[in-house]
């Protein structure tokens, strides 16, 4: 069983039981790029250096505006099948085709509606990376909907670089992060 | 060599205006205040210290390394302050009787003489640190003859990892511009990106995941109210308020491909400015309100474009590089500062209009979310440290660079606010 096959028995499983294991995510090949190497220096605040006084002692008694968040349980990566994109690109690869090959099945044999979050790698800026973030969910939902799923059963949504699985700065981790996850 | 002229201002008081070439920062003492009548609560003289020296306009000189510590004139030996190449010598006293009063005068070391004195009545004892930035600014203007920034505002963005700290994550932050007096405007579990100040510095909007998906959010700060923007399929991102306040520029995909959109803020009309089938975001306006400057990558890689909004003319603005992306403009129009990639690493570029050169200005990598000071001379940007988010501050014509790390987590996407009076 390859590592592809590993992911669909963790969809099938999401679909049919409800449950399912975390994925443990594939890099795919790179685009070559080098790591960049940050150098760590001490912790300790620098003469050049202002620690940053921590907001929940800045005010007394102000009342901290808190969004109103639905209480969201699942983990990043839980239940997901993972399809992978190289740097600033959101076209699929030959792999990422075979996979939402095996979506589409399971979406055809069910009524389920999924969930594409389309992330981004740390490099570049933010704006730009939930942009293209976006774009790499909108590029798995025309695959799905050229193949016959319904697009009402289809919600893509970009988290850009805000929700990495992998931490680091290095290609081993970006790889991780530059992915469309289907839930 | 120096320039000074006087100038009045609009209030009649008369200012002096000092320019002179950046080669070399002048040196400012500035000697411990005096306190009568209360108890010292704030180390006035060293916020003033450190302002000065984050400004990169001043050699300030250490406090350990005074000979003598005067608080008023007669303790001052000019002859001892010029042995130290002193050029200007700030003293001053905080005196409580039934009100509380700061005076502070600054001297000109080398023509031996007041260059100005200043009482102030000090309604909010508790608000000492704005008194020291407002006696920066004042320093600061009467030498440089630029507006001091030290009174002003960040936002920036904290973040700490879902293991520890569970209940909130994300943050959008307010606080002095040296970091201090931190205030949580929002937390939440989900992203807070993006955020950006009304250009009343009364608002802030931003964008929030809260609802699972990134919508547009404006909050009034004052009072915490808060209302989500009209909503759309897909991306609600990048918003910047225009100069005059009334519109929002913003990026919608609405289930196809991220577009600009200005938004009337009163009618909530939108219109779509320079479409394309490829990324379109970043929307920053030009101080006039008639332009534009947007990253798209319709030329192949993420490259910064400009669209006249009358003409609708789009113009591509920079070449140089593979990825330049998230223009600030500097408040005077005279150029941008934007992300940069050289060598894999990404930095923080300057261009300015004419002549049109560019110049990086950052030597860490990682560097995001460049913010210009409302006077135009310092930058603001994001980096990592080891794996942390920090922000740093550096003059943008050169200087010693300060840093600002938070202890909880990642410091990221800072926005300076406008001049705040």
């Amino acid at each position: 069983m390859n590592i592809r096959m590993i992911y669909l028995t963790a969809f099938l499983f999401a679909i049919v039981a409800g449950c399912g294991s975390p994925d443990v995510a594939p890099p795919p090949s790179d685009e070559g790029d080098d790591p960049i190497s940050i150098a760590d220096e001490s912790e300790a605040a620098l003469p050049d250096e202002d620690v940053l006084s921590d907001p929940d002692e800045g005010i007394a008694g102000a009342e901290i505006l808190s969004a109103d968040v639905e209480e969201i349980t699942e983990e990043v990566g839980d239940y997901a099948t993972i399809v992978y994109f190289d740097f600033d690109k959101s076209d699929l690869t030959a792999e990422a085709v075979n996979t939402l090959d095996t979506v589409v099945q399971v979406m055809l044999d069910s009524d389920r509606v999924i969930r594409l979050e389309g992330h981004a790698d740390a490099r570049g800026t933010r704006e730009y990376n939930l942009a293209l973030g976006e774009r790499r969910a909108m590029s798995v939902a025309d695959y799905l909907v050229f193949n016959g799923v319904p697009r009402d059963r289809i919600e893509p949504v970009s988290y850009g670089e805000e929700s990495p699985v992998a931490f680091g700065n290095n290609e081993a981790a970006w790889a991780q992060n530059r992915r469309v996850e289907i839930k | 060599m120096w320039a000074v002229c006087y100038t009045a201002t609009a209030s009649a008081q008369l200012t002096i205006d000092i320019t002179r070439g950046a080669d070399k920062p002048r040196r400012i003492a500035v000697s411990p205040f005096s306190w009568a009548g209360l108890a010292r609560s704030e180390p006035l003289s060293d916020i003033v210290r450190k302002d000065l020296t984050r400004s990169g306009q001043f050699d300030v000189y250490p406090a350990t390394q005074m000979l003598s510590l005067p608080t008023v004139e007669s303790e001052i030996s000019y002859f001892e302050w010029r042995k130290l190449g002193v050029e200007y010598l700030l003293v001053g006293q905080v005196r409580k009787k039934d009100k509380t009063h700061i005076t502070y005068i600054l001297y000109d070391i080398t023509n031996q003489r007041a260059l100005f004195k200043r009482r102030r009545e000090i309604r909010h004892p508790n608000a000492m640190r704005q008194v020291a930035h407002a006696v920066s600014d004042h320093v600061y203007e009467v030498l440089t003859g630029d507006r001091g920034v030290f009174s002003t505002h960040l936002l920036y963005i904290l973040h700490c990892a879902k293991s520890r700290c569970p209940d909130w994550g994300y943050r959008l932050v307010l606080a002095d511009v040296d970091g201090a007096n931190a205030k949580t405007v929002l937390e939440s579990t989900q992203p807070i990106v993006s955020p950006n100040w009304a250009p009343d510095g009364k608002k802030v909007a931003y964008v929030s995941f809260e609802r699972r998906r990134p919508e547009i959010y404006i909050q009034e700060l004052a009072t915490g109210n808060r209302h989500r923007l009209p909503s759309f399929a897909g991306l609600n991102s990048a918003p910047a308020w225009s100069p005059e306040g009334r519109r929002m520029a913003l990026v919608l995909s609405k289930g196809d491909n991220p577009d600009i959109y200005i938004m009337n803020l009163v009618s909530g009309e939108l219109l779509r400015v320079a479409p394309h089938f490829s990324i379109d975001t970043e929307p920053a306006w030009t101080p006039d309100g008639e332009n534009i400057i947007f990253t798209s990558d319709r030329g192949g890689t993420p490259q910064l474009y400009r669209v006249n909004l009358r003409s609708r003319k789009i113009t591509r603005l920079t070449y140089k590089g593979r990825y330049n992306a998230r223009a600030t403009i500097f408040p005077d129009n005279s150029g941008i500062v934007f992300v940069h990639r050289a060598q894999k690493r990404f930095h923080i570029a300057m261009m300015n209009w004419r002549p049109k050169n560019m110049l990086v200005l950052t030597d860490t990598v990682m560097d995001e979310s460049p913010s210009i000071s409302p006077n135009g001379n310092m930058l603001l940007y994001a980096t990592q440290r080891g794996n942390r988010g920090i922000l740093v501050s550096i003059p943008v014509n050169g200087g010693k660079s300060t840093k600002l790390v938070s202890l909880k987590g990642d410091v990221r996407e800072p926005r300076w606010s406008p001049f705040l009076r």
